[in-house]
């Protein structure tokens, strides 16, 4: 009962998401309100965290923020629904997904819910750094009235880390009533799917209905997909928020929809505020943004870029400034030993070989995924239906990788225990954005029968 | 080749359901979802509840010793019990040390204990919750 309770609990403010991407997003056609229906948990569980946190540092209590929220969200729905009645109504457009492929990814949905339930029944509470870091800072926002703010004072873990999932999931026990450990399952599987259901609608849009099936089924079939989805912690939220930014930008390249970069903005602005890792990303996503700039016809989407981003980055600088304390990784610099670690050769080297030997085993399948990949690539080779604007998708996260090299170049920590207690989940973070530059640059079921016939 | 083409994609989806349905049947063999009340963390929150349930209300901090205090032992102090008590016992913030009124005690051999505390923290109170657990009101604080 509280699970489904935590379930009805999420759904205002994935309406609210949803209302506000297709305030700003107004494409009516089948597959873009797919995709708009799996940004709408970003979103809305983005910008209710700012507002909620917004209102709690204010000093206002966190209760009556949910009872105007969630007002807001059905009003707006309703609002939402009155006005696009024909467009919403568009499951007979979607075509026939009553085929082979369907059935596959019906299949695949479901043992991916089913594996995902599992999990959560084994480790309702998550793995460690869940109850160390995440869920920890939910029950002093949610138990601590206007001492909240003790959450600061937390010793031996990171009281530094954004709070997207600790308003997120302090929100959701404020409407279910009670501080279930249901509410952050419930969170974390909205999240899994909504990824995979990214993957597969951007892919369906740029690709086809069969290329996207397969994107999914592979994604959601790793039982590492799986443990990192359940795990409560931020990194499958980082990972999603990149796929979000790295696919509308990419949607904008092809369309030149200019309002799309507002929520290309506002999603990488919201992996700033999901973990540290994102700030990472907003440097990354904005670089290449400022180089699509250079052309004079890409300012006014710039600017919309800019404009998204702007609320979610403000208010985590404003966290990061007047808030948290400071973070181990950076305090832990001291001077001159940063200059020794990057002149050091055989760090580089460790780092490599890590590096290498955990993407191919990437996936913890029985099968190096990896190997898979490289073979399915050999096999079917490259599309002959450019996507253009792909390089985005790879620049962004090679950029995000080349960062965290650097992150353990100079890691204060033991690069041996650094590299092993992380670097799965780094390389987590870039994953579904990979997958879906391979799947927009690999030959897809449809072009090779095509060809046949 | 262009049946092996035409056969892959469907035989890496095929594969790779495959491993979901593994997944599933390993997840649902093992059988440890049946019994989510034994999961660690679990029970370390039903342990911990009536100690939670006697802190004051309204403590933003409370300290916390362990054995590592007793033997004077500080690379033996349990992190991981200490994170732990962080989170069943939010909101309040745990302060490693005697510097607060209220202070949580995290003890496996408490043998002498009152003796120690004595030393301590001087006149106090000692409410005791079984599995280690402690809590110790310093009144001279």
């Amino acid at each position: 009962m509280t699970l489904l309770l935590s379930f009805a609990a999420l759904l205002p403010r994935i309406l609210l998401g949803f209302c506000l991407t297709h305030f700003v997003w107004s494409a009516v056609d089948a597959r873009s309100l797919l995709i708009k229906v799996f940004l709408s948990a970003a979103v809305g569980f983005g910008v209710s965290s700012l507002l909620g946190f917004l209102w709690i540092w204010m000093g206002f209590p966190l209760t009556i923020y949910v009872i105007l929220e969630t007002l807001a969200a059905l009003i707006l729905t309703g609002w939402t629904v009155y006005k696009n009645q024909a467009a919403l109504r568009f499951a007979n457009r979607t075509g026939n997904w009553f085929n082979f492929w369907g059935v596959i990814l019906a299949v695949g949905f479901t043992l991916f819910a089913a594996n995902l339930l599992f999990y959560a029944r084994t480790y309702p509470h998550g793995r460690p750094d869940a109850w160390i870091n995440w869920n920890v800072a939910a029950r002093f926002v949610y138990l601590g009235g206007i001492d909240w703010q003790a959450t600061f004072l937390r010793q031996l873990d990171h009281p530094d880390y954004p709070l997207f999932m600790a308003l997120t999931n302090a929100l959701t026990w404020v409407l279910a009533g009670t501080d279930s450990v249901w509410s952050p399952v419930a969170f974390h599987f909205v999240i899994s799917i909504f990824t995979a259901g990214l993957l597969f609608s951007l892919i369906n849009l740029l690709r086809d209905f069969k290329q996207a099936v397969l994107a999914a089924v592979i994604f959601i079939s790793l039982p590492f997909t799986i443990d990192q989805g359940m795990r409560q912690y931020a990194d499958f939220l980082l990972a999603y928020l990149l796929l979000v930014a790295g696919g509308l930008t990419l949607l904008y390249f092809q369309t030149k929809e200019i309002r799309l970069a507002i929520l290309a903005g506002l999603s990488i602005g919201l992996g700033g505020w999901a973990k540290n890792e994102g700030l990472v990303s907003i440097l990354g996503l904005t670089v290449i943004w400022v180089w699509l700039a250079l052309k004079k016809e890409e300012r006014p989407a710039f600017r919309n870029y800019l404009l998204g981003l702007a609320f979610p980055f403000l208010v985590t600088v404003l966290f990061k400034l007047f808030l948290a304390p400071s973070n181990d990784l950076i305090s832990g610099q001291v001077n001159g030993n940063s200059f020794v670690k990057l002149m050091d050769v055989t760090r580089y080297l460790t780092i490599l070989k890590e590096m290498g030997l955990m993407l191919w085993n990437f996936g913890a399948a029985s099968i190096s995924l990896f190997g898979l990949i490289i073979l399915a690539a050999l096999l079917l080779g490259r599309s002959e239906t450019r996507a253009s604007g792909g390089w985005l998708i790879a620049v962004l996260g090679i950029f995000q990788l080349l960062a965290y090299f650097v992150i353990y170049l100079l890691t204060p920590l033991n690069l041996d225990y650094h590299l092993h207690t992380s670097l799965d989940r780094l390389y987590m973070h870039v994953f579904p954005l990979a997958l879906f530059w391979f799947f927009l640059w690999l030959r897809s079921p449809q072009e090779i029968l095509a060809k046949k016939s | 080749m262009n049946t092996f083409r035409r056969i892959t994609p469907l035989g890496l989806a095929v594969l790779f359901l495959g491993f979901s349905a593994c997944q599933l049947v390993h997840a649902f063999s093992l059988g440890e979802w049946r019994n989510a009340s034994d999961e660690m963390v679990t029970k370390w929150e039903n342990h911990v509840q009536p100690l939670r349930e006697a802190l004051p209300s309204g403590l933003v901090q409370v300290g916390y010793v362990d054995d590592s205090y007793i033997t004077s032992n500080p690379a033996a102090f349990d992190g991981n019990e200490f994170q732990l008590m962080q989170y069943s016992l939010a909101p309040a913030a745990l302060d490693p040390g005697f510097s607060h009124e209220w202070i949580i005690g995290n003890f496996k051999n408490d043998a002498g204990l009152e003796v120690w505390l004595m030393n301590q923290v001087g006149p106090h109170e000692t409410q005791t919750f079984g599995f280690g657990l402690y809590l110790i009101h310093d009144l001279g604080n």
